[in-house]
């Protein structure tokens, strides 16, 4: 036997109002349809636009790997004109310090200069965090060289080192003459020289290339660079 | 003349009440129709989400092909990225250059005969150049210090000269010197076109 289930009295009394009896559906439907508004469809439609702005974030990102693809495929095209490039501004600004070759490339140009060297000591060098380019985009390595030579060969070694192709510049310059024992004025000269290298770059997917072979500053230092003397260095 | 009067058919409350069931007919309606609607929303707020998701993870996976092809050119990437670094450090330390060959040029055009130098000491951030050094006659201490503020010679570095100090040395006849000359600014620098010559 089934029980008859029934609403409590006072319930049931409620539901017998004709207003009720006859509205309380479509307001309850409407209550339903409200609630399902503010529940469901409110917090979606947030997170419709959340959508819609991560699609275009993706899109750009996806932009920006297309239009690098393209620029890297157009550089592996003229790969002979790249690798030329790089080796040639590499010789300039290496991609590591390179101290052993810097001595010895000071030492060639200082044999082909006439002048003596009689002391050359490493000054240290800036350490770079990984991929980090220093705060001026570069790093330095400083060697200080002790030397004797005349006038004329230490006017050369100067003219030869700036027209070197690792770059070296001259930070600061002392010579004190003294007689030699042939009669003749022999200097004395201290030189610090401060040479120059990147470090490795970070390469990141979405980084874009900023760099093209028609960029004005770019064409400039290639021509100056080829002007360069390279002084092959060979390290035992 | 006998009044006419119409002869009501339905009662009242018979009227009253179609009109009573009309009207909740209505508000069923509207009630169903509320919430179709409201489903018709909901529907289509998730349809848009879902094809939204599905787009986004078709981008995301055409993304990860992209990454792909730029790791096979990491090798063109790396060239290209470092030629950009040194390009850039390039432009910059060009520009900075200090070329000594030009002070030591300069101090040889200027130096007379009988006047020897002795001591130079400059560096690439100070503007004046310490010298010293030795000579036997007062005159040719003073056409040095001329030379090296003369346009002929070196004044195309130098702006001025001061003598510090001057001593005659009885045992040798020698009148030793300390000078120190300033440079224009700039004036150890080479141009773009100098440097393409």
């Amino acid at each position: 036997m089934i029980p008859k289930l029934s609403l409590p009295t006072k319930l049931g009394g409620i539901f017998n109002y004709p207003l009720i009896r006859g509205f309380g559906l479509p307001i309850l439907l409407i209550g339903i349809s409200v609630t399902l508004l503010l529940v469901i469809a409110r917090p979606t439609l947030g997170k419709v636009i959340a959508l819609q702005t991560e699609r275009a974030t993706t899109q750009n990102s996806l932009s920006t790997l297309a239009a690098k693809i393209e620029q890297l495929e157009n550089f592996a095209s003229r790969s002979e004109a790249l690798d030329d490039e790089f080796k040639r501004f590499n010789q300039a600004v290496p991609s590591e310090s390179s101290v052993p070759a810097l001595l010895t490339q000071l030492q060639e140009i200082a044999n082909l200069s006439g002048v003596t060297i009689t002391a050359m000591q490493f000054g240290g060098r800036d350490i770079p965090a990984e991929g980090a380019a220093g705060g001026q985009g570069w790093f330095e390595v400083r060697v200080r060289v002790t030397l004797e030579s005349g006038f004329d060969s230490l006017l050369k070694l100067l003219k030869t080192l700036e027209t070197a192709s690792r770059l070296i510049d001259v930070e600061s310059l002392q010579y004190s003459a003294r007689t030699s024992q042939e009669g003749g004025s022999v200097l004395g000269t201290e030189l610090t020289f401060v040479s120059y290298y990147t470090a490795k770059p970070v390469l990141l997917p979405e980084m874009p290339i900023t760099f093209s072979f028609t960029d004005p500053s770019f064409e400039r230092n290639s021509q100056v660079l080829q002007r360069l003397t390279p002084y092959e260095t060979s390290i035992p | 003349m006998a009044e006419r009067r119409e002869i009501e058919l339905i009662p009242r409350e018979l009227e009253e009440a179609r009109k009573q069931e009309k009207l909740l007919q209505t508000a069923r309606l509207v009630g169903f129709g509320f919430l179709g609607l409201s489903f018709l929303v909901i529907f289509l707020i998730l349809s848009i989400v879902g094809a939204q998701t599905v787009l986004i993870s078709n981008l995301h996976r055409q993304i990860s092909e992209k990454e792909a092809r730029i790791s096979e050119l990491s090798t063109v990437e790396e060239k290209v990225v470092g030629l950009a670094d040194k390009n850039a450090a390039l432009t910059q330390i060009f520009s900075g250059r200090s070329y000594f060959s030009i002070l030591l040029k300069t101090l040889e055009t200027s130096i007379p005969q009988g006047i020897a130098i002795t001591t130079l000491s400059t560096s690439q951030t100070e503007e004046v150049v310490a010298l010293s050094g030795e000579t036997r006659s007062y005159g040719d201490l003073a056409k040095f210090l001329r030379n090296l503020v003369d346009p002929e010679k070196g004044g195309s570095l130098f702006t001025q000269v001061a003598l510090t100090s001057v001593v005659l040395e009885p045992t040798t006849g020698k009148a030793k010197f300390v000078a120190e000359a300033t440079t224009v600014e700039g004036g150890l620098k080479k141009g773009w076109e100098e440097l393409l010559k």
